[in-house]
């Protein structure tokens, strides 16, 4: 889900985007807009959590200026299904899903367009997904391997179906970024199908990190959207998993940059725990993330900024 | 081709129905009365061969006192405890 930080920081990347364009931008959207103070506290701190108006608004220019690939009705049952599945006092929750999964499954064999063989896949792929941890914790173990290996064969003929588009219809190329994520969804379902404690030792999140090249491709991304945060945090947690210090100075560099907030790791970032709570950054901050460390990566770029103003 | 987007149409505005219900609907029911749980991860003609199966699987890593002597447990009960691990990864749509 891409947070309201991330679409500011997109819509404001483009060309001739400047603050005075964007504010005339979100007027067109609604008479009220939103004050210059707000729309920039929201740009500089990831915390910040948008009132609905806001949210609103800036939905609708992100997705007038960035159109997603996906059929609209299919983006719209994905919605559904993930309000169906947040809500906790829908009495037949499982029951509905099951129904929802069956139908998605008969309409994934009829279909023939790529995109919505993709946008198919990557759903009942989510279902799967967001049962992993309930298997998890009651440590039923065959139930737990059929839900991961459901969620990644899924998003993988998910990511197939957009490769065959992309090479049928090179001038509508799906961009990179909606790859990226179906892979971390991949990478997701190793990570979350091992409970914590055992994940800095498990042998398939490793090979599958190493063999995925997911290090390097969040760092492309990175260069070509810095803001983007839990990029860089993930980054983070696998660099630490891999015990890999080069790696863990990248991306605590990388999320320094987005906030001097991430130097303190009591932050909290909207609806993410803070670092210093996760055990999966355990072995960074041990044997990297001193205080001392963070101090001086907070003294650099305070040099380099005197620098570049001076 | 407009046959199966009027079916997926259809689905769409029945699913619609149901969240709208849930979001009106009491917290306990009926009266306040709690109603079952719902047999998600049995389903309503599991066979006794499927239970063993189940049983004999949570015995393994994660077990808890009911688990350990073969009790599957209430839907309800998975639910508590499937609270996301503090740091799980979420996923992206």
């Amino acid at each position: 889900m891409t947070t309201v930080f991330n679409k500011i920081h997109r819509l404001k990347q483009q060309l001739g985007w400047t603050w005075d364009h964007f504010l005339t931008e979100i007027d067109k959207c609604s008479s009220g807009g939103v004050d210059e103070k707000t729309l920039y506290s929201h740009y500089r701190e990831p915390h910040k959590k948008p009132n609905s108006q806001l949210e609103k608004l800036i939905n609708q220019l992100h997705d007038d200026c960035f159109p997603d690939p996906f059929p609209e009705e299919l983006n719209r049952l994905m919605r559904l299904y993930n309000h169906l599945f947040n809500c906790k006092k829908h009495i037949a929750k499982e029951k509905d899903i099951e129904d929802l999964e069956f139908f998605l499954q008969q309409q994934c064999k009829r279909e023939v367009e790529w995109l919505r063989i993709s946008r198919l896949n990557w759903l009942l792929g989510n279902i799967a997904f967001d049962r992993i941890p309930l298997y998890r914790d009651n440590g039923m173990r065959q139930q737990l391997d059929w839900c991961k290996q459901s969620a990644i064969s899924h998003y993988q003929k998910s990511v197939s179906a957009i490769e065959q588009h992309n090479e049928k219809y090179p001038q509508a190329m799906v961009s990179a970024s909606h790859l990226y994520k179906a892979r971390h969804n991949i990478l997701a379902c190793y990570l979350n199908a091992v409970p914590q404690a055992k994940r800095g030792k498990d042998v398939n999140i490793i090979q599958y990190l190493k063999a995925s090249g997911y290090i390097a491709n969040s760092k492309r991304t990175l260069q070509a959207e810095p803001f983007q945060w839990k990029i860089a945090r993930n980054g983070l947690r696998f660099s630490s998993l891999l015990e890999n210090e080069a790696d863990v100075i990248y991306f605590i560099t990388a999320l320094a940059h987005i906030s001097r907030h991430f130097l303190k790791l009591d932050y909290e970032p909207l609806n993410h725990g803070a670092i210093n709570e996760g055990e999966d950054f355990h072995w960074a901050i041990e044997n990297v993330l001193t205080s001392d460390y963070l101090a001086s990566i907070e003294m650099d770029m305070k040099k380099n900024n005197k620098g570049k103003r001076s | 081709m407009k046959k199966t987007r009027s079916f997926i149409l259809l689905s769409t505005i029945t699913l619609l129905l149901l969240i709208g219900g849930c979001a009106n609907a009491p917290e306990g029911g009926v009266d306040g009365h709690v109603p079952a749980s719902e047999p998600s991860l049995q389903s309503s003609g599991s066979s006794e061969h499927e239970k063993r199966a189940k049983e004999s699987l949570l015995l393994e890593d994660g077990v808890t006192e009911n688990e350990s002597q073969g009790v599957v447990p209430a839907a309800d009960m998975l639910h508590k405890k499937s609270e996301k691990q503090s740091d799980d990864m979420e996923r992206l749509d």
